[in-house]
């Protein structure tokens, strides 16, 4: 018994406005993460691909200026159409930089919601937590927010906030505000992407993380997700791939057959046959690099109608920030420089020669890096599916997070 | 007044929870009572616009049950039947956290915390994990939490439910020094009559889903008018002879008479008739009765 025991006093303070209730759902959620140092640990290593990203806009600042150590870096692995005019090439070097930072943090989000993420329902329903909740001034809707404010917070110190960094200190290091004018858009789309990722990648979580009591179980759930969706999309991929190239295949050695020169009679039956092997490996050498220039070339045409990418979930997150970013501009843009040497030097560096291919092989394809680098079904698709998951993940959270009306 | 209903009526599919339950009730202590399915969750669910009831009006603290439900949850505190945890968190975090959700800023919120884990008897457990907490310190727990923004109305859905005995004392001990010293109006619900007659002055009895009575515990107990419980020393069955001759009813209760005086007698007649029986009157009060009896004879009138 204390000594000094004055009972219950009345508080007479004053309460905040309803509007910001989910804040300290979230702030509590987000508390309750950081404790654990897997957290702590995985959000320093995700910084990781932001440090590249601020390394590589100072760079190409410092290789605008001329910056003579820059240079000798830089000079010698870039084309000459880009080290000769940086500053044209500025916007498509940043988004580029862009594209590749959002790739890893996709991935580090991935794997910090598997960590964070399934807690956030299950342990709630796991503990009956929802009547202390839903018995105070908090709506449904606010405890959402407030669960999908935890993974927001995490989204934004892995990408967003990053992004925003990298983007200041790469105008800084530039010197020069004409940057801000060529890049301006990447921040909208960074926040735009960021936005997306949270509102996708939360509220399948949350789904997820109210259908089991079991917070282990939820884990494995959203890393089926991820993996398996990845290796079906790889796999169907995979298999279009090499249909295309057997059917390719089988095409060109139909012709060879028909087209091939008679061998001429040679005196020595010995030398006769090494020749023979020597043009036969030739002749399949050349085939070959035929067969996979049409199956670039067919890969390409079929690209924008190639809807296995969808199966995949980061797939389809990806597409969207391509699509946000402009990627594909800025690949044809670099591609425009890179192909130009590349076609020139195509004879000089021991490209093979196949029938009838040898202004194929000379011409510029400003297309090649974009097509290969950049996913080119509509990235509408991509949205839609995201769309039709946000759905599905909304009508869960909204079966499985019921409110106290019913009888029991 | 604390709450008004007016005609309220709830049903879930088939299930008749509430129906044309009409309420007024004034501040103070409130037990609840009623047999299990009389609608008493229900009815709480009901004036913390938990629910969507399908006709009827009414106001807590004067707010209205449809359009204000948010403000009422503002001004009340809700201790839940089942155990509920926010879970990972220590005790002080736990009731901070509620007062978060209510909209207390952090540092008033977490000093409030303290104020009140001590209050409810948890100052020394404070900082362990609300998971290692027993049945009886969950309960303590959520009683903090639902006090921690200082509500108007405290609404106990059944506290003592799986509490030991000591557990039992403390936690009514609570809730009635909070409604009798602190003016924190309560609302009780219990199947435990001890409980209630322990902790409230006023009660409301429901039976599938209606109101079967309502009053003050006291003036419902004072029903027996002209009627006393009587003990002698010595020869009890004479004693009772000598009553029904002098016209009174008389029924034996446990180790004591009771007698219902006729019209135009008065308690006189007991010293009177013991006076010439030469028997010593040991226990003599006006019979009351229990407010089991009470809520039986409302269960017994509903059925009828």
């Amino acid at each position: 018994m204390p000594i000094f025991d004055q009972g219950y006093q009345h508080w007479k303070g004053t309460l905040s406005g309803r509007g910001w209730r989910w804040l300290a759902v979230a702030r509590h959620g987000l508390r309750g993460q950081l404790k654990g140092w897997v957290v702590r640990i995985l959000l320093l290593v995700a910084w990781l691909p932001a440090l590249a990203l601020i390394v590589a806009l100072a760079l190409w600042g410092l290789f605008e200026q001329g910056a003579e150590g820059v240079l000798s870096l830089l000079q010698p692995i870039l084309p000459p159409g880009i080290s000769a005019a940086p500053h044209a090439y500025r916007q498509a070097i940043w988004t580029i930089a862009y594209s590749t930072f959002f790739k890893f943090e996709v991935f580090f989000v991935m794997l910090l919601v598997v960590i964070t993420g399934p807690n956030l329902i299950s342990r709630d329903l796991r503990f009956n937590a929802l009547p202390l909740y839903f018995s105070r001034p908090l709506t449904r809707l606010d405890y959402f927010l407030g669960k999908l404010g935890v993974i927001a917070a995490l989204v934004a110190a892995v990408a967003v906030g990053p992004a925003a960094v990298a983007y200041v200190l790469g105008v800084c290091f530039s010197l020069d505000l004409s940057v801000i004018r060529d890049t301006w858009r990447l921040l909208p789309a960074s926040f735009l992407y960021g936005l997306a990722i949270v509102v996708s990648v939360g509220t399948l979580m949350l789904a997820l993380s109210s259908l089991s009591r079991r917070s282990l179980y939820v884990g494995i759930a959203w890393a089926g997700l991820w993996v398996i969706s990845s290796t079906v999309a790889g796999v169907l991929g995979g298999i279009h791939r090499e249909a295309l190239y057997h059917k390719l295949w089988q095409e060109e050695m139909g012709q060879g057959n028909t087209e091939r020169p008679p061998h001429d009679e040679s005196p020595d039956p010995d030398q006769a046959s090494m020749e023979g092997r020597q043009q036969s490996r030739a002749a399949q050498g050349a085939m070959r690099e035929q067969v996979r220039r049409r199956v670039e070339r067919a890969e390409a045409e079929a690209a924008p109608t190639n809807w296995r990418p969808l199966c995949s979930y980061t797939a389809n997150l990806q597409r969207l920030g391509e699509a946000l970013l402009n990627t594909d501009a800025a690949w044809v843009q670099i591609g425009q420089a890179v192909e130009g040497p590349r076609a020139a030097l195509w004879p000089l560096l021991g490209g093979r020669r196949a029938r009838g291919s040898d202004a194929e092989s000379a011409s510029i394809n400003k297309r090649r890096l974009a097509d290969q680098l950049v996913p080119q079904y509509p990235w509408i698709w991509s949205a839609g599916v995201l769309a039709g998951l946000l759905g599905l993940s909304l009508w869960t959270l909204n079966t499985r997070v019921k409110s106290l009306d019913r009888l029991r | 007044m604390l709450f008004e209903l007016h005609n309220i009526t709830k049903t879930y599919g088939k299930v008749t929870a509430l129906s044309g339950l009409s309420v007024a009730v004034p501040p103070g202590a409130v037990g609840l009572l009623g047999p299990n399915g009389a609608g008493k969750t229900t009815l709480i669910r009901t004036l913390l616009g938990l629910i969507t009831i399908e006709s009827g009006s009414g106001e807590v603290f004067g707010l209205d049950l449809h359009s204000r439900r948010l403000a009422i949850r503002q001004a009340v505190g809700f201790v839940p039947e089942d155990e509920c945890l926010f879970p990972g968190v220590p005790g002080v975090e736990f009731v901070a956290y509620a007062g978060e959700l209510c909209g207390m800023c952090r540092p008033d919120a977490l000093q409030r915390a303290h104020e009140v884990l001590n209050h409810v008897g948890l100052g020394e457990a404070r900082y362990r994990l609300v998971e290692s907490y027993s049945a009886g310190m969950t309960q303590r727990l959520t009683l903090a939490a639902a006090l921690v923004h200082d509500p108007r109305l405290l609404i106990l859905d059944e506290p003592t439910n799986g509490m030991d005995p000591a557990g039992r004392q403390e936690m009514l001990e609570l809730a009635r020094d909070l409604a009798h010293s602190k003016q924190m109006s309560l609302l009780f619900s219990s199947h435990l009559l001890p409980d209630i007659e322990y902790v409230c002055d006023h009660v409301l009895v429901l039976g599938r889903g209606r109101l079967l009575l309502q009053g003050q515990i006291q003036e419902l107990k004072d029903l027996h008018d002209r009627c006393y419980e009587v003990g002698v020393k010595h020869d009890a069955r004479a004693f009772a002879r000598r009553l029904s001759d002098a016209g009174c009813r008389v029924k034996d209760g446990d180790h004591r008479l009771l007698v219902s005086l006729p019209p135009g007698q008065s308690e006189e007649v007991f010293w009177t008739l013991a006076a010439a029986a030469g028997e010593q009157i040991r226990h003599l009060r006006p019979q009351r009765s229990t407010l089991e009896e009470v809520f039986l004879k409302a269960l017994e009138k509903d059925a009828a």
